[in-house]
């Protein structure tokens, strides 16, 4: 679909490719990266990182969904990824994302959020963009509410991982909440 | 789990028959529904036939649980609910509608608290939710009655004649079902 690539102030986002593969076998093996995610495995295995970014190019391609790669332009060297799943019929998209331990601390996932939210509303033509942290990872959240969303609700015990429940945070921005000048 | 009948002073659950498919046709058709719910309108015939067809076959493979809600006196339908489990996260969300001649009688409530009930002792489930449009808010004092707990309001999150619909959730934990029950 798409050729969609990004440059903030200090990153690219672009489209996920086979040589990030063993950065993102690397990071995302790190469980405190991985607990805080819905689907990211543990432990993560050898092959996960290509599959899952030969997928990604495919539902990029059919454009159900985009996952970007979270560059550092500086140095060139991949973070994380974010993702960004709409669902057409209710003009209205999901974000999730996660960060390699080593970037963490920096705003990068606040600056890549930022950019990924402007690409729903103005590329994407949604109404809604919605996500959801972990009640046991506020850090998250906090992101969250500095691009503008809005808390929304707690859902309790929701997800089940690694053999307990964990309670979901779900946050919105909504078209006419968002600001164009920002 | 093939003959599962669900028992209340005034109402019986049992699986969806091909029986049921003129009062689907007849209950279904009524605005006041489809302004509830996804059922479309005006609803189509075959939409019936293929609605039962469907759900006996979820119910075969344990994929899904869609009763008719038959009020006892008479052995008339007034409606259906459905019980659908995501097994991984050990949960499951519940949709329902009761024929217009049939409202005001506490069969939803009745039916609400059974498949509840269904949910835990039989499914195993950790949680059960629900969600309805903030424009039928009479569902949520179903919700409410039947011992749900409201968790947020998702603004906008369905496109749904025409508009966009804010969706209110509410859920039981295993933990509340049982706390109230005690």
């Amino acid at each position: 679909m798409g050729d969609y690539e990004f440059f903030t102030q200090r990153l690219i986002l672009r489209r996920l490719k086979p040589d990030d593969a063993p950065h993102m076998v690397t990071l995302a093996g790190d469980y405190d990266v991985a607990k805080m995610t819905l689907n990211i495995p543990h432990p993560y295995p050898a092959d996960g990182a290509s599959k899952f970014i030969k997928r990604s190019q495919y539902a990029w391609d059919a454009g159900e969904r985009y996952g970007f790669a979270i560059v550092l332009k500086e140095t060139d060297t991949f973070m994380g990824v974010i993702g960004i799943i709409p669902e057409y019929q209710h003009y209205r998209a999901e974000v999730g994302y996660w960060i390699g331990k080593p970037y963490w601390g920096n705003g990068y996932v606040t600056e890549a959020l930022k950019r990924v939210i402007q690409f729903g509303f103005e590329t994407l033509d949604l109404n809604r963009i919605d996500a959801a942290h972990r009640s046991d990872n506020p850090a998250s959240g906090r992101v969250m509410e500095k691009v503008g969303m809005i808390y929304e609700g707690t859902f309790r015990q929701v997800t089940f991982r690694d053999g307990a429940y964990s309670d979901l945070k779900y946050y919105a921005i909504l078209r006419e909440e968002y600001d164009t000048s920002s | 789990m093939k003959t599962l009948i669900l028992d209340s002073d005034t109402i019986r659950m049992r699986r969806l028959e091909h029986a049921d498919i003129p009062s689907i046709i007849e209950y279904a058709s009524d605005i006041e529904i489809a302004k509830n719910t996804y059922v479309p309108h005006p609803y189509p015939p075959e939409a019936a036939i293929e609605f039962v067809t469907m759900t006996r076959e979820a119910w075969n493979n344990d994929d899904g649980y869609t009763f008719a809600l038959i009020e006892k006196q008479h052995g008339d339908f007034v409606g259906v609910m459905g019980l659908h489990p995501e097994p991984r996260h050990y949960r499951g969300e519940i949709g329902y509608w009761i024929g217009k001649p049939h409202w005001g009688k506490g069969y939803a409530t009745q039916a609400l608290r059974l498949i509840i009930q269904f949910g835990f002792e039989k499914v195993s489930l950790n949680r059960v939710s629900a969600r309805h449009f903030t424009t039928n808010p009479a569902s949520g004092r179903v919700m409410q009655k039947a011992g749900m707990i409201y968790e947020g309001t998702s603004r906008q999150e369905m496109y749904h004649q025409d508009t966009f619909k804010d969706t209110v959730l509410y859920a039981i934990l295993k933990e509340d079902y049982h706390a109230q029950n005690s």
